[in-house]
């Protein structure tokens, strides 16, 4: 390395200014100036005996045959079977360790006797075998965008699940947090938005089994639900991200999205291995929102009953000698404690291999009551059963338990709106709840009622395949491989009798059961040749045909009624009462695939694909979809007129063309189902939905041009694509007016619109990767990953009438979608201020002189059209004053415009590593700059006209003061006299600059509307991961017959840097709906995680 | 073990060249649903286009009947109102984004398109079954779809007629059709419908006598329409009077005897041994039945948890003072029935504690509609859960009708049977006879009559169309959101007491006679801010 550095200065000033690729070099040189460290000293002692041991840093197992040289001459060894050398050299010897696919180390001898090296696995992973769909290859032979995460890069992030470690990871995947409940999911997003409706989830593949990330038919539409989270992320070793059409289009229908493909630990011959994990972790939540304590909500409500004559109470006269009150937020919300532990046996001979693990999983929710918990055991084995025929399977299953008492979206909204005054239990110990009021508004008592009501799921599942490859002379291989995804889930819910105080009661327990299961089978056999032709020519042909089906199936049942609240099942309820329900369905999908691999020399490399297949999603006249792909890359970096360039390791430059697509549409869609109803004469029938047999799929076309620099012996990667996604098709529940069939979904009756390809819409992009070793001397490393993400999404065509889709928060319009915009931008009315006094009700030229009308009359600026003039009950004072968009001198609907997109300029990680001796410490951070996020909760909440709990910040509501107290006026309509503080030219705002608005009995000017007053700028940069570790030196842990242990300290989301004012700046998307992006609608918020681990290899 | 490697390896390319050539079977992608009908395989009996039609008396109008239906026909109207709940429909503040104005316009259309698609089906796919059955459920579609219209133009006046769902998804942007034509469109289907439905079916199904009854109160709503000089179009009153007639003359139907029965569990058309013959057309709703079928007022309606057994209740409107105010002298009976008055005693309310009595003297609650706990209505009553109908025609309905075709143009009504029905439905009720009736005996009668029946608003804007200013000054001139307390005296008579008034108080002009159309399909059509379009009516 030293010597390379030397010969690049001396190149560099040689040539200096020369020619480009120079500069290039140059340049990286630059930027990377820590990834060379010169280095000097020599002396002259004498030699002595050093001996040592050489060993995987990832795992601690020894390494047999590693080289071991003394640096600048012949002499050396090579490691023993326990990876143990002996050596004779000097204390200012440098010893050469290397061995291939590990990084070389090179340590100086110093007055040290015994050395004991670990090496790192080697940063490029050129040589490694990637999994790629329906097969493997050479990551140097790949044509196509695949990004690798490593195990190690997956035991840094604390979680259920494993799609939290790809948060900040792997560029061009953006991934949020849709809720922070224990086993809740999240979403992910490979280059951006494809789809409309429903499903933009990536296709995971986990050991050959094929689960859609929205597994709709599993957990049955349950938006908590997250099949992912059923999966140890100890258990995984490797997950690919396929990224490109080139690496997805195989497969197909299910590609649009991306796919991931996720292996589990496989067994390698040798001696067996046992190791253990284990953590122990607590979470918090991060961050409380301010609202008010009980002083000062009883000076806000006695504020209120001057103002409206309404609010207050006798007690609260004197708030100063009140207590605090009860803080909900602070009693909903604890420390919760959370551990994991995976044992794993593996190991093989010659012909078996086979990796056994069982794990434990549990977590308990940061709300109270809430909790996770998983057993999981999983199965891989290999056999090679004659030298022809290869067997094997790989079993993961697992059981968990979520207990989710509030409900997700609730809990935080249930903490807010609860008012300080009530106590959450009576001095008696009995559960309290809100005394009366005149509002007749009683909300429940959220603490209570985690722990009263039972609402669990339990779910079983069982993810199978087994194959068999039969080799019918060297390059001809036959490949069965059947694969199922078993699952089996209970829900339980009930909801005792309770009184929380006189006016939250509950006399009537009920009680639910479901029982749902669900197979996804799929069969393939392929047939797979690979040759090399006259030794320049490699040749790989697969083609392949499979089948898939899914069936699910439940039955659900209720009672009311129940005696007694200590028994919940069933059988304990009025049989009068009961009530069951049940559903069943299946779907299909048939495909031919095939692929063709070409290598000239080495450096040439082709790809095509081409899939076809046949989906039940489909009419008969649109049931077949044909996908093909291309791709080609060139091995520069194996040119000979790069070889004299030492510096360049590999540089290979990739282009890419395919099309995928995607069903995403209901079962039988295009059909006209007859859904049961209700009646008085038992069950009667109403269509479901408007029929559309020409449906057909999403068509997503994928170009890609990829760049893979690897300098510096391989300790610079550097990886840049740029893509542009063109998507045709789009399919969508038609947007209609409620006059065509009435709204509110299937449940009421309606008929839901047809399901149409409604339009086009393109993702186009940047993404970078570099991934640098920064330092790597005298056993100190420092490794630097950067992955930034660019995407821009636009809708290039909508077929509606109107030309708009629009995304709906109950019966409000908060996003629009239109041709030429990105989807789902935040849509509403403009605030230009508030009105602080009688002035600002009249319009100003832009000099500031009033506007005055024919006769001299000052004009009245845009009112709204239900509050169309100046007074106490319409417009006044401590009002907001909304922006006349189409100038027509009112504010109705046609003044709302684009306030808002919610999809990020670009989003990043940085993950640094450093290492020295038996220590290390890694960073994560991650971040997104430019989305915004419309606060839904602030809107609710900032409210000082609800009568429920309010922020803080209420209590700073616009004041209005009166000029003239004696003042009069009379009305000359009524001849009625008009008091002082009724006379617009007497009131003003006393606390001018205040965003909050006015008390007042009225809604005339509906000041919480939607508006851009609560969109608020997301961006962040969050510290997801700080991990400190410790590897108790070998020589301790030996004495134990350890072969090694290492302890490890990790927080996650440390500290969130952000400006945006609600919980938690990731807020995701509602239900995964697109047009629901970036909306803040009380999300359960991700937790501060502290926690301690262990891993053990003996 | 040696075996021949190259016999066993052809045998396997040639197994596995066959079965990989080998497709699934064409029947492998087909999978229709298989926990549901569809319209391929349904529509095949009698039985089964009944059950076709059964769905449209229930949860079609779900969103219409929960919430919607009562506040624009008697918070609208001046028979109830609360402060915090949907203030806004007595206050005439109602905007387009209001979400239970949606609702009713959403459900209403949800009736309209659910009845054009049944009758699609049964039109294009019904077997087995007669001629006459097959245009007896065609005729059910249509009357519920001009019941529908029926309410739409009476709440906003100028609304889109839609005949064809499937057409309408191909262009969803038709213009507005003006009232005229759509009472046109009402009165094409319902006299259809009259024709092919039969004189008696099922409890609860409708009839002849239903379309009749509805022809004739649809009639009497257009007779005024376009109205000038303060007269109504007599030939239309004609036709109002001809088929009140019918209906009270010919169908056998009569007034249950006992006004409070009408709101009873047992008195539900459809249960066996009830004997009500009074509901012409009712919402049918499933007692404890899932969301979307049962009657979901009851929380809305019973002010307390202790009217109704204790389930969640959190009804905060009241009785009106402007109604209290307006009840004669021995109208105790339907008084009773509609509000409770401090010390009225309700046997069938908490009945196994020996009744409920109401004792307090501030506002009044709401009593029609609520039926009573569990325990008083055989268990089947539930949080938003009410097993009572809600009538939309009953005959007192269209007696009162008749009484107002006759009177027509004329000051008073001094006899004929228009006159006889109007006092049968007096006498039901315990009132005295009138020997004359002029427009205002109706006005009152219809509102003491069907109060709380979310009739009262539609009435209105009716009399609106022939005596505009009339109903403008009438609305004024309403003590509407007035405080009060109550006395209720030993002659039934209420003493009241204002204790506050609305303030400012509401002014009603003619702009809000006519609700808003919602701004979610405003802002997908442009026609709506356009002038109506005739309606094309050739078939």
């Amino acid at each position: 390395m030293n010597k390379m550095l030397e010969q690049n200065r001396l190149k560099t000033s040689q040539s200096a200014g020369i020619n480009n690729r120079k500069v290039l070099i140059l340049f990286f040189c630059w930027v990377f100036l820590g990834a060379g460290m010169a280095e000097n000293s020599h002396g002259q002692p004498a030699a002595r005996q050093i001996t040592g041991t050489v060993m995987a840093s990832d795992d601690n197992s020894p390494i047999p045959g590693a080289n071991v040289v003394i640096k600048g001459s012949q002499t050396g060894t090579v490691t023993d079977m326990n990876g143990k050398f002996v050596l004779s050299a000097t204390d200012d010897d440098v010893l050469v360790f290397s061995f291939i696919g590990y990084t070389l180390q090179e340590i100086k001898v110093g007055r040290q006797t015994l050395l004991n090296v670990r090496l790192n696995t080697e940063v490029t992973k050129l040589d490694e075998v990637v999994v790629v769909g329906y097969g493997t290859m050479k990551r140097s032979d790949l044509t196509s965008a695949v990004v690798s995460i490593t195990a190690d890069e997956i035991k840094q992030t604390v979680g259920s699940s494993f799609d939290q470690a790809l948060q900040g990871r792997a560029a061009g995947v953006f991934v949020t947090q849709n809720t922070g409940a224990p086993g809740g999911g999240v979403s992910v997003r490979i280059r951006g938005i494809h789809t409309l409706q429903g499903n933009n989830e990536p296709l995971y593949v986990i050991d050959g089994v094929q689960v859609e990330g929205h597994t709709g038919d599993i957990t049955y539409n349950n938006s908590i639900g997250n099949i992912l989270s059923t999966i140890n992320p100890a258990d995984i070793v490797d997950m690919q991200i396929l990224k490109d059409a080139s690496a997805t289009a195989i497969y197909g229908s299910r590609a649009a999205n991306g796919v991931i493909i996720i292996t589990t630990r496989k067994g390698k011959a040798g001696e067996s291995k046992i190791s253990y994990e284990g953590s122990y972790g607590v979470q918090q939540l991060p961050y409380y929102i301010p609202t008010m304590n009980l002083r000062e909500f009883a000076e806000y409500r006695n504020s209120k009953q001057e103002v409206l004559g309404h609010g207050s109470r006798p007690e609260w006269q004197d708030p100063s000698i009140l207590g605090e009150g009860t803080d909900w937020q602070q009693e909903l919300f604890r420390n919760a404690a959370m551990q994991s532990h995976l044992i794993s046996v593996y190991g093989g001979s010659e012909k078996t291999t086979f990796a056994i693990s069982g794990g434990y999983y549990d977590q308990d929710g940061i709300a109270t009551g809430s909790n996770f918990k998983r057993f999981n055991v999983k199965l891989s084995v290999e056999n090679t059963t004659r030298d022809w025929l290869k067997i094997g399977t790989n079993i993961l299953a697992n059981q968990s338990k979520q207990v989710i008492t509030v409900e997700d979206q609730g809990v935080i909204s249930t903490a807010l709106e609860q008012t300080p005054d009530v106590l959450v239990k009576n001095p008696d110990g009995s559960w309290a709840g809100p005394e009366s009021n005149i509002y007749g508004t009683y909300v429940t008592n959220p603490i209570a009622i985690a722990l009263l009501k039972e609402n669990e799921r339990k779910n079983s599942q069982v993810l199978a395949n087994a194959y068999l490859d039969i080799t019918f002379f060297k390059d001809l291989v036959l490949r069965n491989e059947v694969a199922a995804n078993i699952s089996y889930s209970n829900s339980y819910s009930f909801t005792p009798t309770y009184e929380f105080g006189d006016y939250v009661t509950n006399v009537i327990a009920s009680s639910s059961r479901g029982v749902n299961n669900g197979l996804y089978w799929s069969f393939y056999t392929s047939l797979r040749y690979n040759h090399r032709f006259f030794d320049k020519h490699d040749l790989s042909v697969m083609v392949l045909h499979e089948a898939s089906e899914s069936r699910w199936e439940g039955i659900s049942g209720s009672r009311t009624n129940f005696f007694t609240n200590a028994i919940h099942e069933l059988d304990a309820g009025d049989s009068e009462t009961a009530k069951n329900s049940g559903f069943k369905g299946s779907s299909a999908q048939e495909s031919y695939l095939g692929r063709l691999n070409y290598a000239f020399a080495d450096k040439y490399l082709l790809q095509a694909t081409v899939r076809a297949d046949g989906s039940s999603k489909f009419g008969p006249y649109k049931r077949w979809g044909v996908f093909p792909s291309f791709s080609l890359a060139w091995k520069i970096g194996d040119e000979a007129f790069l070889d004299n360039i030492e510096q360049i390791n590999n540089l290979k430059l990739r282009f890419s063309w395919g099309l995928m697509g995607n069903s995403n549409s209901p079962d039988y869609a295009y059909g006209s189902p007859l859904g049961n109803r209700s009646t008085v004469w038992g069950t009667g029938v109403l269509p479901q939905r408007l029929s559309n047999p020409d449906i057909q799929w999403e068509a997503t076309r994928e170009t890609n041009i990829g760049l893979d620099l690897y300098m510096f012996n391989n300790r610079i990667e550097f990886i840049a694509e740029a893509y542009k996604k063109y998507t045709d098709n789009l399919l969508l529940e038609l947007p209609l007016p409620a006059y065509a069939g009435g709204e509110g979904g299937d449940y009421t009756g309606a008929i839901d619109p047809p399901y149409v390809n409604i339009g086009a819409m393109e993702n186009k992009g940047i993404e970078f990767t570099l991934n640098t070793v920064n330092i790597e001397r005298g056993g100190f490393q420092w490794q630097t990953g950067l992955v930034f993400t660019l995407n821009r999404n636009k809708v290039l065509e909508l077929t509606t009438d109107n030309a708009v889709v629009d995304g709906t928060m109950g019966t409000s319009l908060i996003t629009r979608t239109q041709v030429d915009k990105p989807v789902g931008l935040f849509y509403g009315y403009v605030v230009e201020g508030m009105f602080n006094s009688e002035e600002d009700f009249y319009r100003k030229d832009a000099s500031g002189n009033f506007v005055l009308d024919d006769f001299g009359n000052k004009v009245l600026v845009a009112l709204p059209v239900d509050a169309s003039s100046v007074s106490v009950s319409r417009v006044w004072v401590g009002d907001y004053k909304f922006k006349d968009i189409n100038q027509d001198s009112v504010i109705d609907e046609n003044d709302r415009a684009f306030i808002g997109d919610p999809n990020p300029d670009f989003s990043f990680g940085i993950n640094s590593r450093l290492s020295y001796k038996n220590f290390d410490l890694s960073v994560n951070l991650t971040g997104t700059y430019g989305n915004k996020i419309y606060n839904w909760t602030r809107m609710r909440f900032e409210d000082p006209n609800t009568n429920l709990g309010v922020f803080r910040s209420v209590k700073d509501y616009a004041r209005i003061g009166v000029y003239d107290p004696n003042m009069t006026a009379v009305d000359p309509a009524t001849g009625e006299t008009i008091p002082a503080n009724q006379i617009a030219g007497n009131v003003y705002i006393i606390n001018e600059g205040t965003d909050i608005p006015r008390l007042t009995n009225y809604s005339a000017n509906a000041n919480n509307r939607i508006s851009d007053r609560f969109v608020e700028d997301g961006s962040y940069v969050r510290i997801r991961n700080l991990v400190l570790g410790y590897m108790i030196p070998a020589k301790i842990s030996g004495k134990v017959k350890m072969e090694s242990v290492r302890l490890y300290v990790n927080i996650q989301n440390l500290y969130t840097f952000s400006k945006y004012r609600g919980y938690d700046p990731e807020v995701g998307s509602i239900h995964q709906n697109m047009l629901l992006s970036g909306i803040d609608n009380g999300r359960y918020p991700s937790q501060r995680i502290y926690s301690f681990g262990i891993n053990v290899n003996f | 073990m040696e075996i021949d490697m190259k016999n066993t390896i052809k045998y396997l390319i040639i197994i596995s060249l066959v079965y990989m050539s080998t497709a699934c079977s064409k029947e492998f992608l087909e999978r229709p649903p298989l926990d549901r009908v569809t319209v391929d395989n349904y529509y095949k009996s009698y039985d089964e286009l009944r059950a076709g039609t059964s769905a449209l008396y229930n949860i079609v109008w779900f969103d219409y009947n929960e919430r919607a239906g009562y506040s624009i026909g008697d918070i609208r109207g001046g028979n109830t109102l609360s402060k915090y709940f949907n203030a806004g429909y007595y206050r005439f503040t109602v905007n387009s984004l209001d979400p239970n104005l949606y609702e009713a316009w959403s459900a209403l259309y949800k009736v309209v398109a659910q009845s054009n698609m049944v009758m699609y089906n049964i039109q294009t796919r019904a077997e087995n079954v007669t001629e006459e059955q097959k245009n007896a459920s065609i005729a059910e579609c249509r009357f519920m779809r001009a019941s529908a219209y029926f309410h739409l133009v009476r709440a906003w006046g100028p609304v889109m007629i839609i005949e064809d769902n499937v057409a309408l998804v191909q262009m969803p942007v038709v213009p507005l059709n003006p009232v005229e034509d759509v009472y046109k469109f009402i009165i094409r289907d319902l006299t259809w419908a009259a024709r092919h439905l039969p004189e008696t079916d099922v409890p609860g199904r409708v009839t002849r006598w239903s379309a009749e009854g509805l022809l004739a109160k649809v009639y009497l709503a257009f007779s005024g329409y376009g109205s000038t000089d303060g007269m109504r179009n007599q030939a239309l009153l004609d036709s109002a009077r001809y088929y009140a007639a019918d209906v009270c003359d010919n169908s056998g139907l009569k007034l249950m005897d006992n006004y409070a029965d009408l709101f009873m569990y047992k008195s539900n058309v459809n249960r066996a041994g009830s004997n009500n013959q009074e509901s012409l057309f009712s919402l049918l709703w499933v007692p404890l039945g899932v969301w979307g079928s049962q009657n979901a007022t009851l929380s809305d309606f019973a002010f307390n948890s202790d009217v109704v057994g204790g389930v969640s209740a959190w009804g905060s409107h009241r009785a009106s003072y402007d109604i209290l105010a307006l009840y004669q002298m021995g109208d105790t009976i339907r008084l009773d029935a509609t509000f409770m008055t401090n010390g009225v005693h309700y046997p069938e309310i908490n009945s196994a504690d020996g009744g409920y009595t109401f004792s307090e003297t501030g506002t009044c609650p709401l009593k029609k509609y609520v039926p009573g706990g569990p325990d008083d209505n055989e268990g089947d009553v539930a949080t938003m859960n009410s097993p009572l109908n809600s009538y939309i025609l009953r005959l007192a309905d269209v007696y009162l009708v008749y009484a107002e075709a006759a009177l027509g143009n004329l000051r008073e009504l001094t006899s004929g049977d228009g006159l006889v029905f109007f006092n049968k439905v007096r006498a039901r009720a315990k009132m005295p006879e009138l020997a004359s009736v002029d427009f205002e005996d109706i006005m009152y009668e219809r509102r003491i009559e069907l109060a709380m029946e979310y009739q009262y608003w539609y009435d209105l804007v009716c009399w609106y169309y022939v005596k505009p200013q009339f109903i403008l000054d009438y609305l004024n001139g309403q003590e509407r959101g007035a405080e009060y307390e109550h006395v209720r005296n030993h002659d039934g008579t209420l003493t009241l007491t204002i204790t506050s008034r609305e303030d400012p108080p509401t002014s009603v002009t003619a702009a809000d006679i006519y609700f808003p159309y919602p701004e979610s399909d405003m802002v997908q059509n442009p026609y709506f801010g356009e002038e109506p379009v005739p309606y094309d009516f050739s078939e």
